[in-house]
């Protein structure tokens, strides 16, 4: 069978898209390979199809839990049965009864803090492995907008594995990054397929707008004007909801909010409607979006500006992914850059955190009720993770509390660097293509039309066909119930 | 003030300025302590017990502090009283929104949340058998209760075919759900959560909002509509052996520490407290501790042995009197009666309607 048969066979795809197969060809070659396809275009699919070539495991490394267990699931959903992730989400008769039957899995997701477990990298220097993947390898970058720390023992990882054919794939294509990736991974020979980070196929409007009021104003505009199906991106989940409750009082068509504060079964329920188009806007928070796999999205609109250019391309990734016209607005005011740099301040534990959670652990005893698992009043979950991350890996509190201060003033630093470019870029007349493809060192590879607000956009072609009937369509319990089991009435 | 406000303070209501906000807090997230037990059961609070498991401690606090802000309650050194105003305010909002009739929170706590994971899961399934569609997103996604449901489906497989099975489990449903409607809950409330082919069940807050009720109040609703259905099956087994299958071998197992077990072991045996405090070397108080334990946690244990009736019913109706838990206060009452006999009749305690 070719590369296409399988294609067919396995992902009933008819061709591939931009890269998906120089990459497989490169791996299938025995060759390190260093990727960037541009969000939204099925980088998975460049370590899956291996799988049903190459005789070993396909070993994917992943650092985030939600995206493991979507990606399982969707594996799962094509007939994959020999998929399984290995992360905290286990439990520890799971996680052996896996480790015991592990010739059974063919792709097999793990967390880089698993591999660091000996037991389970023992298990794994036994077996053999034919493809390592590391996904969002950018995260070994201390220069990359989402450094982390645990990233930095893969190469060692790798050592032990036997050095595996390894697949890195990277979101940005800077280049200190792509170094950083090769030096870390001791994979200094791989070949690098960069394609270009742009997305033709949408149009780059950014509005400035004077205040919040005026703000509402517009996206209630937009709202009501644009073919949907949209996302709205919020930074907080507050206004997420607030905004959801607001556009559905309006009645314009139907909306929900969605982020890490619900629980998963109505993550699940919200994608799931989305997809099946009960929903037509959802207000997200960076949480929506990776493992949706819906094609028709026409629309992301920025409510605040994200943190970084790169969270920016990711999010508006998600629009046209079908191929079709789609349109990225992002609504800014002065203001909001205030905010976000306080969002960003927010993100990391401060001096204060650091001093006040070092006092804690020293004078920590069974009485007092200081938990790992329950964050003290006025830390976030995610301060409470890196603290403890932190402090469970150094040598005593005191080296503890300077390492982590260090730490945390070089990532502020630059993450604010991140923040100031994305801010230049708002801020910076001319094509907005052309800026964001020039950040990433890239050349535009082909005029595009409706480009960007700056070349002109032409906002007929993203106007609602038909205003939206909204069918309140209230099942009584007894029909639901027979829709769902498919009866027929009896009689 | 939503609901969660309303449920906190009519605990402390209940609790009549004899127990601190922490009790709350624990008796509403379950907590499964010696202490938390007896406040469920001395105070009758056992319907509400473990209703709102996920419940994080700030989001509580901040409840108490809007009530003690607006002058609800009021909070003295350990314990924390309601208010006259308050009062007033809990019986307006129970009368809007009562709590509901079936919700049993010291019954079900352990079976409702799997029950509701099953049984959705299974309903998904099915769904899309009868569209032809072997794919799709579970919404469940918890390991356990995937490999659970595959394990029941295949054990019926056995007996029914898809098609058999689709259609009994269906009228199962409708059937209980039918009983359900003819005792005044509400079945829409249920089914609008349930997913099928191709057709995502509602969120708790969508619900929420097309019913115009906070969600709190949806969350009690729902947990008293599985408590309901858990019931039903359970007595009607007979009716319904596709729904009994999914909760029966779930029995709340009684969990008592090792010491408490030797002595009910002795009990058993016929010992007497003092021959049981002999043989096991420890004071006779201990041994009273492990019978209170014992008369809390299985409603079956008589306590007739220990305390005679006629004492109960005297010390039944000092309580009732006093309108009180302190032991000093009723001891007082009741001279002859010692304070053993005392926890023993709080132990069995369940409010005269
Ligand atoms: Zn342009």
């Amino acid at each position: 069978m070719n590369l296409e048969q399988i294609l067919q066979k396995h992902f009933s795809f008819k061709a591939f898209r931009t890269g998906q197969k120089e990459i497989i060809q490169s791996i299938l070659e025995n060759k390190n390979t260093l990727a960037l396809l541009p969000t939204g275009t099925g980088k998975s699919l460049c370590y899956q199809l291996p799988g049903y070539i190459l005789d070993g495991i396909i070993l994917i490394i992943s650092p985030l839990l939600s995206l493991m267990q979507d990606q399982v699931e969707q594996m799962k959903l094509k007939g994959e049965k020999r998929v399984v992730a290995i992360n905290s989400f286990l439990t520890f008769e799971e996680r052996n009864f896996v480790l015991n039957n592990i010739e059974n899995y063919k792709f097999i997701y793990i967390s880089p803090e698993m591999l660091q477990n000996e037991q389970i990298a023992s298990i794994f220097q036994k077996v053999k492995i034919s493809l390592l993947v590391i996904d969002e390898a950018h995260c070994i970058s201390q220069w990359g907008y989402d450094f982390r720390p645990d990233y930095l023992e893969l190469g060692n990882v790798r050592k032990k594995l036997g050095n595996p054919v390894t697949l890195a794939l990277t979101a940005t294509a800077k280049f200190d990054v792509r170094k950083d990736i090769k030096k870390y991974l001791f994979m200094e020979d791989a070949k690098e397929y960069i394609f270009s980070m742009d997305r033709p196929n949408i149009s780059i409007q950014v509005e400035k707008i004077r205040d919040y009021p005026e703000k509402l104003q517009r996206l209630i505009e937009l709202v009501d004007k644009l073919q949907g199906p949209g996302i709205i991106y919020f930074s907080s989940k507050k206004k997420a909801d607030e905004v959801a409750q607001l556009l559905n009082e309006k009645g314009l068509c139907k909306v929900a909010s969605y982020h890490a504060g619900l629980d998963q079964e109505m993550r699940i329920l919200l994608q799931q409607q989305f997809l099946y188009n009960q929903i037509d806007v959802m207000c997200a928070t960076s949480a929506f979006g990776m493992g949706v796999n819906k094609e028709n999205v026409r629309y992301v609109i920025h409510f605040h500006p994200p943190l970084n250019i790169e969270s920016y391309l990711q999010e508006i990734g998600r629009a046209g992914r079908d191929g079709n016209e789609s349109i990225a607005i992002m609504l800014y005011s002065e203001d909001d850059f205030f905010l976000q740099q306080q969002l960003l301040e927010n993100e990391l534990p401060n001096d204060t955190h650091i001093d006040v959670f070092t006092d804690l652990v020293r004078s920590s005893n069974k009485t007092n009720d200081f938990s790992r698992n329950q964050p003290y009043p006025g830390y976030s979950e995610v301060h409470w993770r890196i603290l403890w991350k932190y402090y469970e890996s150094s040598n005593g509190v005191h080296e503890f509390q300077s390492t982590m201060k260090s730490f945390v003033k070089t990532r502020l630093q630059i993450k604010k660097e991140k923040l100031q470019e994305l801010i230049n870029w708002i801020l910076t007349n001319g094509c907005r293509r052309k800026n964001i493809l020039h950040i990433f060192e890239q050349e535009e590879t082909k005029r595009v039309s409706n480009c960007c607000d700056f070349c002109g956009i032409d906002f007929t072609r993203f106007k609602k066909q038909e205003k939206l009937k909204l069918s309140e369509k209230t099942w009584m319990w007894r029909d639901r119930l027979k829709s769902i089991f498919q009866i027929e009435e009896l009689k | 003030m939503n609901f969660l406000t309303v449920i906190i303070l009519y605990c402390i209501s209940c609790f009549k300025g004899e127990r601190s906000t922490n009790a709350v807090y624990y008796l509403l997230q379950g907590k499964k302590s010696a202490q938390t037990v007896q406040d469920a059961v001395w105070f009758s609070l056992k319907h509400v017990f473990s209703i709102y498991p996920e419940l994080k401690k700030e989001l509580f606090q901040e409840h108490i502090n809007f009530l003690v802000k607006h002058k609800l309650v009021e909070i003295n050194e350990k314990t924390c009283q309601i208010t006259t105003a308050g009062e007033e305010k809990l019986s307006n909002y129970i009368e809007k929104q009562p709590i509901p009739k079936s919700l049993d929170g010291w019954n079900f706590q352990h079976i409702d949340k799997k029950f509701w994971q099953r049984l959705s899961l299974i309903v998904q399934i099915v769904s899309n058998w009868a569209n032809g569609e072997g794919k799709f997103m579970p919404v469940q996604r918890d390991y356990y209760t995937q490999r659970w449901v595959k394990r029941w489906l295949f054990d019926w497989n056995t007996t029914y075919d898809k098609q058999t099975l689709t259609k009994k489990l269906y009228f199962e449903i409708e059937h209980l759900l039918s009983y359900a409607e003819s005792k005044k809950e509400n079945p829409e409330l249920f089914v609008a959560r349930l997913s099928g082919y191709e057709n995502p069940g509602l969120t708790i807050s969508q619900i929420a909002q097309q019913y115009k009720i906070d969600e709190y109040y949806y969350l009690i609703i729902f947990r008293n509509f599985l408590h309901f259905m858990i019931k039903s099956i359970s007595d009607f087994r007979s009716d319904y052996p596709l729904l009994y299958s999914i909760i029966k071998n779930e029995q709340q197992e009684i969990v008592f520490t090792d010491s408490t077990r030797k002595t009910l072991n002795l009990l058993s045996m016929n010992k007497s407290i003092i021959e049981i405090a002999r043989i096991r070397n420890l004071k006779v108080s201990t041994i009273e501790d492990h019978i209170v334990e014992i008369a809390l946690m299985d409603e079956k244990f008589s306590i007739d042995q220990f305390v005679t009736p006629s004492m109960q019913d005297k010390i039944r109706s000092a309580i009732n009197t006093l309108n009180t838990r302190k032991l000093k206060r009723i001891k007082e009452a009741v001279p002859d009666a010692d304070y053993f006999a005392i926890r023993l009749v709080l132990s069995k305690w369940t409010e005269q309607k």
